[in-house]
């Protein structure tokens, strides 16, 4: 299947899937259908030899992480260079689902960018702390501290899971 | 509560799914030519550096030459050439594509849409690279980007300094292989614009051209519309404000030509 096939292919299998998991990123759903046309985009920028569509979702879901995270860096360095701007690039969530989730998704809208890479590469992907670390690219500490954090402003819905109160409390101790 | 969180984020991202299969479909077209569009880049770079490569083994042997009248053949059998390619790895006229030949941009004049010219096309964020002029004084269908040199309001043309415009992981990308003490944590400001284009061309704008500039002054970035006449009028130095008497004209465009002509020109902010 050539390369521009297996792109309609993603795009049409499982591309509510990836924007899902976008979503779960932006909380925004334009923003969302953006991140994963990038995520696309950079995935099919580079030849690869296989042509396993799970394993181009793989490589998608990567892409779509790390642009999430890059928009971010450039979009404070943007701000930073352009305060004129500030306004107009600063994106908010008119979009955002009408759902009888939308306490996960307001609970969500409060975390900073890696807290909440952290939350979905933790809960969503069922990630190990170290595994996230290693995604991101940052230390196993940096990884639940994130975590740390995105739990106090998710309060009651992190503590429900089993064990992880206990994974992430010491450290949240330890480090502030 | 009985759900878990992991329930809770995978409901939510089904409902996002089941959200955006209401809406549009992902634009498979417009995904597939930009990352064709950056395969050739990519393509470009390695030829670059494998140039450098080259350029680099070819000094060497030519240095070991110097010193030792019989260089060994395997390094260079004639140290006295001086090597020629550059080694600049950019992406010029006159590249070719080292890995497999990449197509020829899929859009023709009637299918290649022109983007909204009152819209800024780049807001610091996105990844995103002009088109790269490929042939002759002429400059086939493409959303390029240039340095605007001069305007001819009499012959309603004008003159250019085509460049390339790298944005995002792109830039990130470019700097990294070619300029890497520059990149620290990125690119500054998030683009690079690469002139390696040498020729400047002069390009005949099409009667119903459209021109657009960026100003300040407003909330947020403005596009502003102009007439050929008033924005050739303009002083081409200055502050660029939405206020009427101290507008001057933008220096950098998108350069949207179709059939040969500028269809559109969109002037392009930078921090």
């Amino acid at each position: 299947m050539a390369w521009e096939e297996q792109v309609g292919s993603l795009a049409r299998e499982r591309g509510p899937a990836l924007v899902g998991y976008a979503y779960l990123l932006t909380g925004n759903l334009p923003a969302a259908e953006d991140l994963v046309q990038e995520g696309l985009i950079r995935t099919f920028s580079r030849r690869r030899s296989t042509a396993d569509v799970e394993w181009l979702e793989a490589y998608v879901r990567r892409a779509i992480l790390n642009a999430y995270l890059d928009t971010y860096r450039r979009r404070r360095l943007w701000t930073r260079t352009a305060p004129k701007l500030a306004a107009a690039t600063t994106s908010d969530a008119p979009d955002t689902l009408a759902t009888d989730k939308a306490d996960v998704d307001a609970a969500l809208a409060h975390l900073g960018p890696r807290e909440r890479a952290c939350v979905v590469l933790r809960y969503f992907d069922d990630l190990t702390t170290r595994e996230v670390a290693d995604t991101l690219k940052i230390s196993e500490g940096a990884v639940k501290r994130y975590l740390s954090d995105a739990r106090a402003h998710l309060g009651q819905l992190l503590t429900e899971q089993d064990g992880d109160a206990a994974d992430v409390l010491p450290t949240a101790r330890r480090t502030r | 509560m009985n759900e878990t969180l992991q329930d809770r984020l995978r409901t939510l991202a089904t409902t996002a799914g089941q959200a955006h299969s209401r809406r549009d479909p992902l634009p498979v077209d417009h995904i597939v030519g930009r990352a064709r569009r950056s395969r050739r880049i990519h393509d470009t770079v390695l030829l670059a550096a494998s140039g450098a490569a080259v350029v680099a083994v070819a000094l060497t042997g030519a240095t070991l030459a110097q010193r030792d009248p019989t260089p060994p053949p395997a390094v260079s059998p004639t140290p006295v050439e001086t090597p020629t390619p550059t080694p600049t790895p950019t992406p010029t006229e006159a590249v070719t594509p080292p890995v497999e030949p990449t197509p020829p941009p899929a859009s023709t004049p009637s299918t290649l849409p022109l983007k909204d010219p009152l819209a800024s096309r780049w807001m610091g964020d996105a990844s995103l690279s002009s088109d790269v002029p490929e042939s002759g004084d002429t400059l086939e269908d493409g959303d390029y980007f240039a340095d605007l040199l001069s305007v001819d309001p009499k012959a309603r043309t004008v003159e250019v300094d085509i460049t390339i415009l790298l944005t995002g992981a792109l830039a990130d990308a470019w700097v990294r292989e070619n300029d890497p003490e520059d990149f620290a944590d990125g690119v500054e400001n998030g683009y690079r614009i690469i002139n390696d284009v040498e020729r400047p061309r002069t390009l005949p704008l099409a009667d119903d051209a459209r021109i657009t500039m960026w100003c300040t002054g407003a909330p947020g970035i403005q596009q502003q519309e102009w007439t050929f006449e008033d924005w050739a009028a303009l002083p081409d130095t200055g502050d660029t404000t939405c206020a009427p008497d101290d507008a001057t004209r933008n220096r950098y465009y998108w350069v949207d030509v179709r059939d040969g002509e500028v269809a559109q020109l969109v002037g392009q902010f930078f921090p």
